[in-house]
């Protein structure tokens, strides 16, 4: 551990503050939390947010995974286990079953986690209705009255213009029976994972200032109509490399000529796959 | 106690919030603080470590004991937090006897129902007394959880409680060492 910080980077009093919202934000799914975000030694959006919930929950027991599109080798996933490696000390890995934190960018791991994980994200922009509705003061009321309209309705009209709801991620799902939530953009092939999942899932933009949750065992419904179900994306493809068929598929280009592969964009299930 | 707080405030804090998660993540599960360090006599070891854990200059707390002079002090020298006498100003509470209705403590706004009090109440015991089968997120299929010691009517006000949803208060049970979360989403079903 390096000298002249604190465990986790973070001072007490902030990480005070942010624990007190992130109990809040489990007491009530899918609504965002405001918080006192901080600024980091990284630049907006490379996971400030994230790096901010994890600092403040991790302890010297706790064992780090960090994920980039599914990837542990990826700069951003690198650069974040280094990061926390330097100011706790703590123990990293790659293999999502052994590690009590995950910390994610975009994917959420294929092997199921278990109740003593915690599931971090990374939130670009926690605000589902932000496209639709610019001023924050009308997304919380819009929120607060329960008023989704805009958001069926531009499902609709995405379904009447192309066939099917074009969004393949960052697909709005309702927690809790009650919040739309942002699953910050993961595929939507994630969506179903985050339903009645066994391990807590935290939140956190630093950007936007806002930490949610989802607390295990709850209800995350992915928006759709009865007939339009939700479907998620599938392949004709296997990985090219550990043959899975029911893995979320990277597409690569590999030559000039426009040839392209398929793999696991989970590199710890795909290893994990070739073994066995 | 020759410190304020705890004596190792980040690793102490930590291990102690680690705990208050776990209960608040899995509402109506048993969790048992292991540091024993710390105590008032008023106040039971739980509650403490919630205290030091969750508790400083920009948390209001409202206190209703018969010891209240001294808890009081306890809080303002141990985190600095303000004490007010009003239930609506306050953030935590801390109630160690006496009835109470959750109604007149701050139940926060349509728009940031985060600003809600979240109450600690001591009570007599976990493992004997009523039976109360609980429901909610972070629940699997129902979790019992047996309380002695507690508010009148308990499932009516915790069910009314819950009915206001995304408004309302969360509750800290706190009893020796031990913590059972109530987060307002959770409904006592039987």
């Amino acid at each position: 551990m390096i000298d002249g910080f604190n465990f986790a980077y973070l001072d007490e009093a902030t990480k005070r503050m942010i624990r007190r919202t992130i109990l809040k934000a489990i007491c009530i799914p899918g609504y965002q939390c405001p918080f006192g975000g901080r600024e980091m030694p990284l630049a907006y959006g490379w996971g400030t947010g994230g790096i901010q919930v994890t600092a403040s929950i991790i302890g010297i027991n706790d064992t780090l995974k960090v994920i980039d599109q599914g990837a542990d080798d990826t700069t951003n996933a690198i650069s974040i286990k280094n990061f926390f490696k330097k100011v706790c000390k703590i123990e990293t890995t790659e293999d999502t079953e052994k590690a009590t934190i995950i910390q994610t960018r975009h994917r959420i791991p294929e092997k199921k986690l278990s109740e003593n994980q915690i599931l971090v994200y990374q939130v670009p922009q926690p605000e589902p209705l932000r496209r639709l509705e610019p001023k924050e003061q009308e997304t919380r009321k819009l929120h607060a009255y329960e008023e989704y309209a805009l958001m069926h309705v531009k499902l609709y009209e995405e379904i009447s213009h192309f066939g099917s709801v074009i969004k393949t991620y960052a697909y709005p799902v309702r927690t809790n029976k009650r919040y739309i939530t942002d699953p910050s953009p993961t595929p939507k092939f994630d969506n179903p994972k985050m339903d009645f999942m066994e391990a807590l899932q935290l939140f956190g933009a630093g950007r936007e200032r806002r930490i949610y949750a989802i607390p295990p065992y709850t209800s995350v419904q992915s928006l759709d109509f009865e007939d339009h179900p939700f479907q998620i994306q599938t392949w004709d493809e296997r990985c090219d490399i550990c043959g899975s068929n029911n893995s979320y598929l990277d597409e690569i280009i590999i030559n000039d000529k426009g040839e392209k592969k398929f793999i696991c964009s989970d590199t710890n299930y795909c290893e994990k796959n070739l073994k066995t | 106690m020759e410190h304020v707080g705890f004596k190792n405030k980040t690793f102490e804090s930590q291990e102690a919030f680690h705990l208050i998660l776990q209960a608040t993540a899995n509402p109506g599960k048993k969790v048992k603080f292991m540091n024993h360090n710390y105590s008032q006599e008023d106040l039971h070891i739980s509650s403490v470590n919630i205290i030091f854990t969750l508790l400083d200059l920009d948390t209001n707390v409202f206190i209703q004991s018969a010891q209240e002079n001294i808890i009081s002090n306890f809080i303002k020298l141990h985190t600095g937090s303000p004490i007010t006498k009003n239930k609506v100003e306050s953030d935590f509470a801390i109630i160690t006897h006496g009835d109470l209705d959750f109604e007149s403590f701050n139940d926060g706004l349509d728009q940031y129902p985060d600003k809600s009090t979240t109450i600690i109440i001591q009570i007599q015991s976990m493992s004997e007394g009523e039976d109360f089968v609980l429901s909610g997120p972070g629940i699997k299929n129902s979790n019992q959880i047996t309380l002695r010691g507690i508010p009148h009517n308990f499932k009516e006000k915790i069910n009314s409680n819950s009915s206001k949803f995304p408004r309302g208060v969360d509750i800290f049970l706190t009893c020796n060492d031990e913590l059972i979360s109530l987060p307002r989403t959770i409904k006592i079903i039987n």
